[in-house]
C-alpha cells in the first residue's frame, strides 16, 4: 500500500470534515458528521452548480452545470437512464487527493455520486480507481456497507497509468476495451458507458457536489472567493517537510500553504501537476490559490497538485526525469506524441547530463511545439507545456548547463514518480547495451526509435526509462535482431541504489488506512501530535488544522501561530 | 455491514491491454505443426480407400508433396542462407533493408524447416525410409551415404533453427558466442543438404545442378568477401590511420596561440565553490534563454564562447544539498498589514446536526 499523506486544512473543513477526529469516516461517523443525505431535484442541482460555478476538479475545470445539463438533454432525447461515473483514477503521480478521499472519507464521494444519480434518475454508479491499494479496499468497503448505494454501484480498477484517468480512456476501459484515449472525441454525456449518457467527473467534484447539496449555494459560497467560491483540495509535495493534502478556501495565498507544509528553499514550484507549469519561488508564494489567480501568474490549478523543488537539487535533472516518465506514459497511439515526446525527453536528458548544447535546446522547442494539438488526448500538449515552462523558469540553469556542462548539484529525485507498478502488464524492464559487443549496426534505432537513437558516431543512445507496454514488442524485436547480440532486455530492480531515499527527509508518513479504523491510530510523524478529540469552543479554533501546532513547529516556521488570526 | 457479501464480490479489473506475444508465438508454431499434420491427413484419407473426389484429391496432394517437399525445403533453406548472409552486410545494405533481409531470413527458415518436417514425414509414410533414418545418420538400407548426409544436415538445421528462435536468450548470458558458433555451422549443413538433394533421390536435371553450384559459389564468394574485407571491424581502428602528433607542428602552434588561458568563467573561482549559482553568471553570459532577435553565436563574449569546460571533480560537499533531516527554511509568506480582512475563511462546519436542520435545500 502506498503511503498517503496526512490531511490538513486551513479555514473551514468541508470535504475533509471529521478527518481531524477520525482516521476513516465509516458510515455511522459520516452520518454523524454530515447528517442525512439531502434530496435535491435535477433542476435544483443544476441551478446550485451554476450559481456557485462549480467546476470539475480533475484538471480540465469543466463547468459541472453544463455537464449535468448535457446529460439531462441526452437522457431526454433517448429516454434512457444515464450512468454516473466517479473518476478516481488519478494517474498523476504527484496527486493524492482522490486517494485520500477514498481512503479516509469515501462516503462523501459516494454521497455526491448518489445525489447526482438521484437527480439525473440514473440507475448505475461506477467508481473507477487506479490500481490496487487502500483506496480500493476502502471504497469497496464503503459501498458494501451502505445498502442504498451497493445496489446500484460497482467498483472497477483500471491500470495505474498517466492517461488512464482521461475521460475517453476511462469510458473505453469501462466498456471492456484497453484503457486508451479514443481517436474520435465522443462526449461521454452523449454516449459513455454502454452507449448510455454518462456523467463522468472527478471524485473530488462529487464530494464538492455533496457539500453543495448539503449547504445550498449561499452556504457553499460563504467560503472562498466571490468568483470561485468554495474550497479546493491541494496536494503539496516535493521538497516540503510535511507533505499533505490540504483543503483550503480559494483565494488564500499559496505561500501560506507552503509555509505550513514547510517548503525548503524552493527554486521553483510546479503547479497543476505534470501537465502544469513552473512558477518562480517569489511568484509562487504570492499567487492566490484560484484558477484565475494561478492563470494570471502563468500557472494552472489543474488537479491541485503543488510540487516544491528545493534549490539544492538540479532542476533540469528533475525535469528530465519527469519528461522521460511522461514520454513513456504516452499510450503509443499517436505518432507525434510517441515519437515527439521521447525526442523532447532525450534532448532534455542531454542538456541535464551536460552533453547537450544549443541544438538540443532548439530540438526541445521544435519538438515540444510540434506535438501540440496532435494527439487524441491532451497528453502531448500538457507535457509540452510542462517542459517549455520549465525551460522558462530555469533559464539560468539551462545556460549554466550549456556552458559548464553541469550545475554542480545532484538530482535528489524530489519530483515523485511511481516506483512500483501495480498492474501486471507493465514489468520494469530496461534495454541494456553490452558496449563491448555493440559495433554500431544501427538496426535497433530503426526498430525502436522511441527508445534508441544513434549518436554522431552511430552508436545507440538509450533513453533511461523502463520499456512501456506499448513498446515491448518493438523492443523485443530489436533485441532479437541485433546483429552483434549486444542489446538485451533485462528486468531491473525497481529502485536503483542511487535513487535511495534519504532518511526522513522526504518520506511520507503513512496515513491511517482502513486497516487501522480505531481513532487512536494517528500518523506517526515526530513533529505532529494528535488533535484532542474534543474541539475547543471559541473563535480561536476557526483555522485549526488537522495537525495540531506544537511549539517546536511554530518556532520552525517562523513564529507565527496560524490559529491566531482573529 | 455485509462483510461476507463484500468479500465474495470481486472488483473488476478493466482496461488492460492484451498481451500480443503469446498469440504471435502460437501463430509461428502453427506453421511446422500444420506441415506435419497436413500430409499425414492426406495420406490417411488416400489410404482409407474409396473412390470419391476427396480420396483422389488427397492422393494427388500426398504424391505432389512427396515429390516436391524435399525440393521446397532445399530451396527455402538455400534462400534463407542467402538472406541471412545478406542481412549481415554493411556495405550495400541500409539498416532498413537489413531488417527486411533478417525478417526474410526468419520467414524462409520457418518455411524451410516446415517443408523439411513435411519431407521426412512423407518419406517415412511412403516407406522409403524408416523413422530412425530421419534422425540418426547412415542407418538407411540403400543409398546409405547420401541419405546419411541428409540426416546430418537435417539434424543440424533443426538445432540451428531452434537456437535461432531462442536467440534472445543468448543475449543475456555470458556466452553469446555459443549462439554464433552454432549458427555458423549452417555453412557446413547447407552443402551437405545440397549433396543429399542432388544425389540421394532421383536424378536431377543439369540446370538444377548448375543452379545449386552457382548458389554455393556465390555464397562462398560472399563469405570470403565478408571475412577478408569486412572482418576488420568497425571498432578496430587501423593504427596507421590514426593521426600522429607531430611534435614540431604542435610546438609551433602552441607558440602562436600562447600558453593556455583559463576561461573567463573559471576565473570566477568562488562561483563553483558556492554549490549552486547564488552568485550568478559572470557578466556577458546570456541569462534567460534566447536574446531578442535570435541567437547569434559569439555575440556575447568578445572571443566567442569558451570551449567545453574540463571535467573536474567538485570538492566534497560543495554541490550538494544539505543532507540529513529536512531543514525548514524560515516562513516566506508574510501577508501585508491590514490584509487580513480579505481572507475570511467562513464559519466552521456546523458540528451538531441540529444546526443545519433549519436551513438548506432539503
Amino acid at each position: 500500500m502506498a503511503a498517503i499523506p496526512p490531511v490538513i486544512r486551513i479555514g473551514q473543513a468541508r470535504v475533509t470534515s471529521g478527518l481531524d477526529r477520525h482516521s476513516r469516516l465509516d458510515l455511522a461517523a459520516h452520518r454523524a458528521e454530515f447528517g442525512d443525505l439531502p434530496v435535491v431535484s435535477g433542476p435544483d442541482l443544476i441551478r446550485f452548480a451554476a450559481e456557485v460555478d462549480l467546476r470539475g476538479r480533475g484538471g480540465a475545470a469543466f463547468p459541472v452545470a453544463r455537464k449535468l445539463r448535457a446529460v439531462v438533454a441526452a437522457t431526454r432525447l433517448g429516454k434512457r437512464h444515464p450512468v454516473v461515473v466517479v473518476n478516481a483514477a488519478e494517474g498523476e503521480p504527484g496527486s493524492a487527493k482522490d486517494k485520500v478521499l477514498l481512503t479516509r472519507s469515501p462516503h462523501i464521494v459516494l454521497d455526491g455520486a448518489l445525489i447526482a444519480a438521484r437527480a439525473l434518475n440514473a440507475r448505475q454508479i461506477v467508481i473507477a480507481v487506479a490500481g490496487d491499494g487502500a483506496h480500493l479496499q476502502s471504497v469497496s468497503d464503503a459501498v458494501a456497507s451502505d445498502s442504498t448505494i451497493s445496489r446500484m454501484t460497482r467498483v472497477v480498477s483500471v491500470p495505474d497509468r498517466f492517461v488512464s484517468g482521461e475521460s475517453g480512456a476511462l469510458v473505453n476501459a469501462l466498456n471492456g476495451k484497453p484503457a486508451l484515449p479514443p481517436g474520435t472525441k465522443i462526449l461521454s454525456s452523449d454516449s459513455g458507458v454502454k452507449g448510455l449518457p454518462t456523467l463522468l467527473s472527478n471524485a473530488e467534484t462529487y464530494a464538492q457536489l455533496a457539500i453543495l447539496a448539503m449547504l445550498g449555494p449561499a452556504g457553499y459560497a460563504s467560503a472562498g472567493l466571490e468568483r470561485e467560491p468554495g474550497t479546493v483540495l491541494l496536494t503539496i509535495g516535493g521538497s516540503v517537510a510535511r507533505p499533505a493534502v490540504a483543503e483550503v478556501p480559494t483565494g488564500i495565498p499559496l505561500g501560506h500553504v507552503l509555509d505550513i507544509c514547510g517548503a525548503q528553499m524552493p527554486s521553483g514550484v510546479l503547479v497543476g501537476g505534470y501537465h502544469g507549469m513552473w512558477l518562480g519561488a517569489d511568484a509562487a508564494y504570492r499567487v492566490p490559490v484560484s484558477r484565475a489567480g494561478l492563470a494570471a501568474a502563468g500557472g494552472t490549478l489543474g488537479a491541485g497538485v503543488v510540487l516544491v523543488l528545493e534549490a539544492g537539487s538540479c532542476p533540469l535533472g528533475e525535469v528530465s526525469r519527469v519528461a522521460s516518465y511522461l514520454a513513456m506514459q504516452s499510450s503509443g497511439q499517436c505518432g507525434p506524441c510517441k515519437l515527439g515526446l521521447p525526442s523532447v525527453a532525450r534532448s532534455l536528458a542531454a542538456i541535464a547530463s551536460g552533453a547537450g548544447g544549443i541544438d538540443e535546446l532548439e530540438a526541445i522547442r521544435r519538438a515540444a511545439f510540434g506535438v501540440r494539438g496532435r494527439g487524441a488526448c491532451a497528453h502531448p500538449d500538457g507535457t509540452a507545456n510542462f517542459v517549455v515552462s520549465a525551460l522558462d523558469a530555469f533559464s539560468d540553469d539551462v545556460s549554466e548547463h550549456m556552458f559548464r556542462g553541469r550545475c554542480g548539484r545532484e538530482v535528489h529525485d524530489v519530483l515523485p514518480l511511481p516506483r512500483d507498478r501495480s498492474s501486471r502488464e507493465e514489468s520494469q524492464t530496461r534495454l541494456k547495451v553490452d558496449w563491448t559487443r555493440c559495433s554500431g549496426h544501427g538496426l535497433c534505432a530503426r526498430l525502436v526509435p522511441e527508445l534508441i537513437q544513434l549518436d554522431e558516431h552511430g552508436y545507440p543512445d538509450l533513453l533511461d526509462v523502463s520499456v512501456p507496454f506499448w513498446l515491448t514488442r518493438d523492443a523485443t524485436q530489436a533485441v532479437e535482431m541485433c546483429p552483434a547480440l549486444a542489446l538485451s532486455i533485462a528486468k531491473e530492480p525497481v529502485s536503483r541504489p542511487d535513487l535511495a531515499q534519504p532518511d526522513g527527509a522526504r518520506s511520507i508518513p503513512a496515513g491511517p488506512g482502513p486497516a487501522s479504523l480505531g481513532p487512536a491510530r494517528r500518523p506517526a510523524h515526530p513533529q505532529l501530535v494528535a488533535h484532542p478529540a474534543q474541539q475547543p469552543k471559541g473563535k480561536r479554533d476557526r483555522t485549526t488544522s488537522d495537525l495540531e501546532t506544537t511549539p517546536e513547529w511554530i518556532a520552525a516556521i517562523g513564529g507565527r501561530e496560524l490559529t491566531d488570526r482573529s | 455491514m455485509h462483510p461476507r457479501r463484500h468479500r465474495s464480490k470481486r472488483v473488476a479489473r478493466l482496461g488492460q491491454a492484451r498481451p500480443a506475444s503469446r498469440k504471435r508465438a502460437a501463430l509461428i508454431l502453427a506453421v511446422p505443426v500444420l506441415s506435419l499434420l497436413l500430409p499425414a491427413l492426406a495420406v490417411e484419407i488416400a489410404s482409407a480407400g474409396g473412390s470419391g473426389q476427396l480420396t483422389r484429391t488427397a492422393g494427388d496432394i500426398a504424391r505432389f508433396l512427396l515429390f516436391y517437399s524435399g525440393v521446397f525445403a532445399l530451396i527455402a533453406l538455400s534462400a534463407a542462407v542467402a538472406a541471412g548472409l545478406l542481412a549481415t552486410d554493411r556495405v550495400v545494405m541500409s539498416p532498413d533493408r537489413r531488417i527486411f533481409a533478417q525478417a526474410l531470413h526468419r520467414t524462409l527458415s520457418l518455411i524451410g524447416i516446415s517443408a523439411l518436417a513435411n519431407h521426412i514425414m512423407l518419406e517415412v509414410l511412403a516407406s522409403r525410409a524408416r523413422l530412425i533414418d530421419g534422425f540418426v545418420p547412415f542407418m538407411a538400407a540403400r543409398n546409405t551415404f547420401y541419405m546419411g548426409l541428409g540426416t546430418i544436415a537435417s539434424d543440424m538445421f533443426i538445432v540451428i533453427i531452434v537456437t535461432g528462435a531462442l536467440r534472445k536468450r543468448f543475449t543475456k548470458g555470458r556466452r553469446p558466442w555459443v549462439w554464433r558458433a552454432v549458427h555458423v555451422t549452417t555453412y557446413l549443413a547447407w552443402p551437405l543438404a545440397i549433396l543429399h538433394g542432388l544425389l540421394a533421390g532421383r536424378h536431377a536435371k543439369p540446370y538444377v545442378d548448375w543452379s545449386y553450384g552457382a548458389c554455393l559459389a556465390l555464397v562462398a564468394l560472399a563469405l570470403t568477401f565478408r571475412y577478408i574485407v569486412l572482418n576488420r571491424g568497425r571498432n578496430a581502428a587501423d593504427p596507421s590511420q590514426l593521426a600522429r602528433p607531430n611534435a614540431a607542428t604542435a610546438d609551433r602552434l602552441l607558440r602562436q596561440i600562447g600558453p593556455p588561458q583559463p576561461a573567463l568563467y573559471q576565473q570566477q573561482a568562488g562561483y563553483r565553490q558556492a554549490g549552486y549559482p547564488q552568485a550568478g553568471l559572470p557578466e556577458g553570459y546570456p541569462r534567460a534563454g534566447y536574446p531578442p532577435g535570435g541567437y547569434l553565436p559569439g555575440a556575447y563574449l568578445p572571443g566567442g564562447y569558451p570551449a567545453t569546460p574540463p571535467l573536474r571533480a567538485l570538492p566534497p560537499g560543495s554541490g550538494q544539498a544539505p543532507s540529513g533531516p529536512a531543514t525548514s527554511s524560515p516562513a516566506r509568506y508574510l501577508p501585508p498589514e491590514g490584509d487580513e480582512d480579505d481572507l475570511d475563511y467562513g464559519p466552521p462546519w456546523p458540528r451538531d446536526t441540529a444546526a443545519y436542520s433549519d436551513g438548506g435545500p432539503w
